[in-house]
């Protein structure tokens, strides 16, 4: 109501609020804090698309993984699996889980032997004295903790990923 | 429902962005903050529609947007506390021609602001003839000129 607001001694009428405006501008001043850390966390990645912590490696069998730790729901990834050079066949096999939380759009290159189903078995071929550089191209369906399994031969290893939204 | 989701997140995170980065950001548009504007609307763009560049997708985040103002406008109008969480409160800059150095810090507005609102509105040349300054929630700056003597 206008007719509620005070005037003051200078004249104006005019409800100023200086003890909120006050608290107001301390938090302006700790949110410019926030902006910052959110600006310096993205930087190392953990929001991911890029930084040292965005991916993570492990080791699974002779296979080296390296994984999104974090990416944003929908937006493509590449999971890439390097294996050393060998006279045999090497087997990844991918949990039914990463096929559920992720789209798989693009095996590279292609496996030799596929067998469908839970956990998908790929097969590969690798030419002798150089490794094989397997990437899959992945784009997660649904924001949250992400957990999956990956194989090969014998070994298998969980990776999480958190797929912020 | 992912739309409706959405349009509410990028809705209330640059109502949060913009209400702390200060009045100053969006009232005094200069060349800097143009560019930032233009910046922040092509960067909103995507995360509004995302891959759906339909006709129904973009009348269904300006449906939602425009029920979240009305929504909002609705709670300020019923809660006076809510009102100044959002909008804010009007700051007095001068009064009775003393300069609030505090009030202008803390605002990020400076006595050249106050001389160029106060040449625009009243014509007034000098700071010695303004008797009150006062920074509108809209980030406008009214000058109320001193009484002639």
């Amino acid at each position: 109501m206008p007719e509620d607001v005070p005037i003051r001694p200078d004249g104006l009428q005019l409800d100023e609020h200086r003890r909120f405006q006050n608290g107001f501008w301390a938090a302006q001043r700790v949110a410019w804090g926030v902006f910052l850390l959110v600006a310096l966390i993205t930087a190392t990645g953990i929001s991911g698309r890029g930084g040292t912590l965005a991916q993570g490696h492990a080791t699974v069998g002779k296979a080296e993984v390296t994984w999104p730790r974090f990416t944003r729901r929908g937006v493509p990834e590449t999971l890439t699996i390097l294996l050393p050079a060998t006279a045999d066949s090497a087997e990844i096999t991918l949990g039914d889980d990463l096929q559920r939380l992720f789209q798989i759009e693009a095996i590279t290159p292609r496996p030799a032997m596929e067998s469908g189903g839970a956990p998908l078995r790929l097969a590969f071929f690798p030419d002798r004295g150089a490794p094989l550089v397997l990437r899959l191209s992945i784009r997660s369906q649904q924001a949250g903790l992400a957990r999956y399994a990956i194989g090969n031969g014998a070994d298998s290893t969980n990776l999480t990923t958190l797929v912020l939204p | 429902m992912d739309t409706v989701f959405r349009a509410i997140s990028v809705y209330f995170v640059l109502l949060v962005v913009t209400r702390f980065a200060g009045r100053r950001t969006m009232a005094q548009i200069t060349i800097f903050d143009f560019v930032l504007l233009l910046i922040i609307s092509e960067t909103v763009d995507q995360a509004l529609v995302g891959e759906d560049n339909s006709v129904t997708n973009a009348a269904i985040v300006i449906i939602t947007l425009a029920l979240t103002d009305v929504v909002l406008s609705l709670v300020k109008a019923w809660s006076p506390r809510a009102s100044l969480l959002i909008d804010g409160t009007p700051t007095v800059l001068i009064s009775e021609g003393q300069v609030d150095a505090s009030a202008l810090r803390r605002s990020r507005v400076n006595v050249s602001d106050i001389l160029q609102a106060a040449r625009e509105s009243q014509g007034l040349k000098r700071l010695d003839q303004i008797d009150c300054a006062v920074l509108e929630i809209g980030g406008a700056i009214s000058i109320i000129p001193k009484d002639p003597p």
